[in-house]
């Protein structure tokens, strides 16, 4: 199955968790996503999804001006986006697991008997 | 295409950044704005990476901006995406045409008489706006004083190096900027033109440009005009009913409207006097003079070593003294 139809599903999610740890910029926030693993992430979703949650009032934002390339836009998760994480990872996580189990019954059956 | 130590914009990475912005045209300009200011910077960072042609890392200008449209939870362009681009497209094709197209280059060499118009309003808009100093017609029309003038040659200067391109900031807003300003001076141009034809009527020319100032009916002293004279002899006595001449022989008229109120003085041959000062007024309930020795509150003292022979006089009345006549 093609990654990127998953990942439109839990892009708010993947990209709350990678603010979390740090704030960043949109190119870093794709970036560090590639580098988790997210490989076929979009730029464009990223940039877009970060601006959806900015006006959700998930995120902050701030300007740092750099001395040799453009000024950067800085995303910083809120209170709000840490409770969404925290909810959505939940969700996610007890998806995850159900899924698990769903496919451990059918194809991963076969490995273990 | 940015000054100082900011990042250059490449040809590519300019026109990937304007094919998404028409991609996003039925935004509101704000919002469009923004997006494209972020994506101006990712764009810079990709370009700088230099690995690969933006499109073949990023994808198709329009596939990203419809990307970007739906993560962002923004509407789809297609109703009204389409129906923009159909009309673009209908433009386009008009402009296009042979004789449009020749209209355009013939307009597009007069770009530069422009560029010299725009500063030259603008000068006269900001001189207008900040100082009351007239129009200084010395060389060209430009607004009068030191600040005035000088400031409508540096508005020149700075439009026309707008329209060269020498002057272009990196703000995106830019362009957006500069179509508003020619908005603006345009529609300047029509005021600043009116005030400039309301001023020729009642300027000075200079060295050997006509003095435009219309010729005063009546006499003038010091520069206001006299309604009445009143002669004093060498005594200091005033005189009555003293017939003046000009230098011409022409009796001298004051150039006054006619006022009913003035006593009607006729010579011997019954025609009207008009040059028999000081007039007399009538007192308008009786019709007689109101005050026959009306004069101002002066004291003329009398002269001292005046000649006694009769003074020159034109050939109005009588024969002058043909020796004193000379000098």
């Amino acid at each position: 199955m093609d990654t990127t139809q998953l990942l439109k599903g839990v892009l708010d999610v993947a990209v709350l968790a990678v603010l979390d740890d740090e704030d960043g910029y949109g190119y870093d926030v794709v970036r560090r996503l590639r580098a988790a693993g997210l490989d076929e992430v979009g730029d464009a979703s990223v940039y877009g999804t970060l601006r959806r949650l900015y006006s959700a009032g998930a995120l902050t934002s701030y300007v740092v001006p750099s001395d040799e390339g453009p000024h950067r836009k800085y995303y910083g998760i809120n209170k709000q986006g840490k409770a969404t994480l925290a909810e959505s990872g939940k969700t996610w996580l007890a998806f995850a697991d159900t899924m698990g189990g769903l496919l451990a019954a059918s194809t991963g059956s076969e490995g273990r008997r | 295409m940015t000054t100082g130590t900011t990042v250059v914009r490449s040809q590519d990475a300019q026109s990937y950044l304007d094919r998404v912005g028409a991609a996003l045209a039925d935004l509101p300009e704000e919002e469009r704005a923004d997006l494209l200011d972020e994506l101006g910077t990712h764009v810079d960072e990709i370009a700088a990476e230099g690995t690969s042609s933006l499109e073949a890392r990023l994808g198709s200008p329009e596939d990203y901006a419809a990307e970007l449209r739906a993560s962002a939870g923004l509407p789809p362009a297609r109703a009204r995406g389409r129906a923009v681009a159909h009309l673009w497209a209908r433009g386009q094709a008009w402009l296009d045409r042979p004789i449009v197209a020749s209209v355009r280059d013939f307009l597009g060499s007069l770009r530069p008489a422009w560029w010299v118009l725009r500063g030259w309003v603008a000068g006269a808009v900001v001189a207008h706006l900040t100082t009351s100093s007239p129009w200084d017609y010395s060389l060209l029309p430009v607004p009068g004083g030191t600040i005035g003038f000088w400031g409508t040659v540096v508005a020149i200067v700075v439009s026309v190096q707008i329209g060269r391109g020498r002057i272009r900031p990196a703000n995106r807003r830019w362009r957006h900027t500069v179509t508003a300003l020619n908005v603006v001076l345009a529609l300047a141009l029509l005021p600043v033109l009116a005030s400039l034809s309301n001023a020729s009527q009642y300027s000075v020319y200079l060295g050997t440009r006509r003095v435009e100032v219309p010729p005063a009916e009546g006499v003038y002293s010091g520069g206001t005009q006299v309604w009445n004279i009143y002669p004093y002899d060498a005594a200091g006595r005033m005189l009555h009913d003293v017939r003046l001449y000009d230098q011409g022989g022409n009796p001298l008229s004051l150039g006054l409207a006619f006022d009913p109120t003035k006593q009607q003085t006729l010579d011997a041959a019954g025609q009207k006097v008009d040059n028999a000062f000081p007039y007399r007024y009538l007192d308008p309930t009786t019709g007689q003079v109101a005050d026959p020795e009306a004069a101002p509150p002066i004291t003329a003292p009398p002269l001292l070593g005046v000649p006694t022979a009769t003074p020159a006089a034109p050939a109005a009345t009588a024969s002058p003294a043909p020796t004193n006549g000379k000098r």
